[in-house]
C-alpha cells in the first residue's frame, strides 16, 4: 500500500492538504488527500492526465477551494496577501502577448519597487542572467521566442519577486528534451539558490528525478505513493506499478 | 408528462438565462467599481483610447460619409414629390446627429473594437495570462478592463462628432454637386435647424455603446472557454450580443429624449 511518509512533523510546514475533497458537478477528483510538505523541500507530483494535479496547484493559489477539509500555505489559508510569496510557472509560460520580455519580468514589481523603466529593465537583465538567457531577449516580444527560451523567461519572471514557495505545472511539457533538461536543471539551481519550497506537476520521470527531492504519485484523488525518487523505479506498490506501465506505453 | 416536461424545459432555460444575465451583472459591477478605484491607469487609459479611435475612423468614417450621402438622394426622391426639398438639410444633420451616426458607429465599433477586445481577452484567458496575472496579484479587470471601458465611454462621442460632421459633409457634396442645391443656403439651413438635444442625445447614446461594446466584448473574452474555438466562439457572440444590446438600448435612449 503506501510507503511510510517522510517523517515531517519536526521541520515546519509550508504547504498543508489536510482531508481535502474536492468535486466537480459531482464527480470527485480529490478525496480526503493529505499531504504535508515541509520547508524548503523540492517535490514532485506525478499522476496521469486528469488525476487532479492541476486542481491541486490550484488549491494553493487559492484559485480554488476545497469542498471538505483544508489547504493551508505557511499555516494560513491561501488569500492574495500569500500570493505575494508565491511564485508559478504555468504550464504554457503564460507570458503576457503585449508586453517586452523585461515587462513580462517585472510586472510585480514595477508599481511595488517604483522602479522606472531603466531600473526594471536592469533588473530584468539581471534575472535573465540567472536562467542562462543574454541581455538582448530583455526587448523582445514573447511572441519571437523559442518555446524554451519562454519557459527561462516565465521561470524568470516566477522568480522575480523572490517568492519562499515556487510552484510548476509541468515545467518541461511539450519541450524538446535538451530544453526539458535546461529548465530542470535552472529549476533545481535556482530552488537552491534563493532557498525555495518547489512544488512541481510533470508527467516525465526523468525531469522527476532531476528536480525532486521526494515524489508522489497522486492516483484516485489521493497520494497513492510517497518516497524518495530513488525509490520510484523499484517499489512494487501497484499504483505506482500501473502508473510505470501507462508511461513506458505512452513513451514507446 | 410531455407537456409537463416542456414546462419544465422552460422553467431550466429561464434559470440559465437569469444566471447568464446574473453572471454578466456581476462582471459589470466589479468592473464599474475598479473604475472608481485607485489605481487610476491613465497612460493605459490614452492608449485605449487611441487604439478605438484610430483604428475605428477609417471604418466609422465611410460608413457615415455614404449615409449622408445617401441619405440626401433618398429623401429627395420623396420630398420632390411634395415640393419639401427645403428641408433635406434638417432631416439629413437631425437623422445623422440623433441616429445614424451614433448606431452605425456603434456598430461599426462592435465589430472592430468589441471583436478585438473579446479574441484579445479570450487568448489571455486560454493561455494562463489571466491566471498569471492573478497570480501576480494585479487584479484583471482593474488593469485589463477597466481603461477600455473608459475609452469607450470618452472616445465614442468624440468618434461619433467626428462622424456626424463626415456624414454631414457627405450630403452637403451630394446636395450641392449632384443635385444642384445652392452651398451656402444649404449649410445655413443645416445649422439652422440642429437643436442642442440634437447632438447631445447622440453623444449619449455614443457614451452608452461605446460602454455597452467594451463592457461585453471583454465579459465574453474574459469568460472564454478553453481552445481556440472557445476564442472564437467569444469574439462572434461579443459581437451579437453587443449589436442587440446596441439596438435595444438606443430605443430607450430615444424614448428618453423623445419631443425634446
Ligand atoms: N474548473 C474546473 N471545472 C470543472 N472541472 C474541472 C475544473 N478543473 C479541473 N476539472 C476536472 O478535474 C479533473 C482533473 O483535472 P486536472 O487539470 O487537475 O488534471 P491534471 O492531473 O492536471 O491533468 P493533466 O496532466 O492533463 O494536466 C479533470 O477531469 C478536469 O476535467
Ligand atoms: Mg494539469
Amino acid at each position: 500500500m503506501t510507503d511510510p511518509t517522510p517523517q515531517a512533523s519536526a521541520q515546519e510546514l509550508e504547504i498543508q492538504f489536510i482531508n481535502v475533497s474536492k468535486a466537480f458537478n459531482g464527480r470527485s477528483v480529490l478525496s480526503d488527500l493529505n499531504l504535508a510538505i515541509p520547508k524548503r523541500q523540492s517535490i514532485v507530483i506525478l499522476g496521469r492526465s486528469g488525476s487532479g494535479k492541476s486542481v491541486m496547484l490550484k488549491h494553493i493559489t487559492g484559485a480554488l477551494h476545497p469542498d471538505r477539509g483544508q489547504v493551508l500555505v505557511k499555516g494560513r489559508k491561501p488569500d492574495r496577501a500569500l500570493m505575494e510569496s508565491i511564485g508559478v510557472l504555468f504550464q504554457q509560460g503564460a507570458l503576457f502577448d503585449s508586453m517586452k520580455v523585461w515587462e513580462n519580468i517585472t510586472f510585480s514589481l514595477r508599481d511595488v519597487e517604483g522602479w522606472n523603466a531603466r531600473q526594471a529593465r536592469e533588473f530584468a537583465i539581471y534575472l535573465l542572467e540567472q536562467v542562462d538567457l543574454a541581455a538582448d531577449v530583455a526587448d523582445k516580444y514573447p511572441r519571437d521566442l523559442s518555446g524554451g527560451m519562454a519557459k527561462r523567461v516565465a521561470l524568470a519572471r516566477a522568480v522575480s519577486t523572490r517568492p519562499e514557495i515556487l510552484l510548476c505545472d509541468e515545467p518541461t511539457t511539450g519541450l524538446d528534451p535538451v530544453s526539458g533538461l535546461v529548465i530542470d536543471t535552472l529549476i533545481r539551481r535556482l530552488v537552491d539558490q534563493f532557498n525555495m519550497t518547489c512544488l512541481t506537476i510533470t508527467h516525465d520521470l526523468a525531469s522527476a528525478q532531476r528536480i525532486a527531492d521526494r515524489l508522489v504519485l497522486l492516483a484516485d484523488g489521493r497520494i497513492a505513493w510517497d518516497g524518495a525518487p530513488a525509490d520510484f523505479a523499484t517499489t512494487d506498490n501497484s499504483a505506482v506499478v500501473a502508473y510505470r506501465r501507462a508511461v513506458s506505453q505512452t513513451h514507446v | 408528462m410531455s407537456v409537463l416536461g416542456f414546462v419544465g424545459w422552460i422553467g431550466y432555460r429561464s434559470l440559465g438565462f437569469l444566471g447568464a444575465i446574473g453572471h454578466f451583472t456581476l462582471f459589470m459591477s466589479m468592473a464599474i467599481s475598479q473604475t472608481l478605484t485607485p489605481p487610476y491607469r491613465p497612460r493605459r487609459i490614452l492608449s485605449a483610447c487611441l487604439d478605438l479611435a484610430l483604428l475605428s475612423l477609417p471604418v466609422v468614417g465611410l460608413t457615415a460619409i455614404f449615409s449622408g450621402m445617401v441619405l440626401v438622394l433618398q429623401s429627395y426622391t420623396g420630398f420632390a414629390r411634395i415640393s419639401a426639398e427645403s428641408a433635406i438639410p434638417q432631416v439629413v444633420v437631425v437623422s445623422l446627429t440623433r441616429e445614424l451616426g451614433p448606431v452605425l458607429a456603434g456598430l461599426m465599433i462592435a465589430g472592430r473594437v468589441g471583436a478585438a477586445i473579446a479574441a484579445e481577452l479570450g487568448t489571455m484567458r486560454v493561455s494562463d495570462q489571466i491566471e498569471a496575472m492573478q497570480a501576480m496579484i494585479k487584479d484583471p479587470i482593474s488593469y485589463l478592463v477597466v481603461p477600455r471601458l473608459i475609452a469607450g465611454v470618452i472616445a465614442m462621442p468624440i468618434l461619433v462628432l467626428v462622424a456626424d460632421t463626415i456624414g454631414v459633409m457627405g450630403g452637403y457634396m451630394v446636395a450641392v454637386y449632384r443635385l444642384g442645391f445652392n452651398s451656402a443656403s444649404y449649410l445655413n439651413a443645416t445649422f439652422e435647424f440642429l437643436e442642442f438635444y440634437d447632438v447631445v442625445s447622440g453623444l449619449v447614446k455614443a457614451a452608452v455603446f461605446g460602454f455597452i461594446v467594451t463592457v461585453v466584448g471583454a465579459y465574453k473574452g474574459y469568460y472564454a472557454s478553453s481552445g481556440a474555438q472557445g476564442v472564437g466562439r467569444a469574439t462572434t457572440s461579443a459581437v451579437v450580443l453587443s449589436a442587440i444590446l446596441i439596438l435595444v438600448s438606443n430605443y430607450l435612449i430615444t424614448e428618453a429624449f423623445f419631443n425634446r
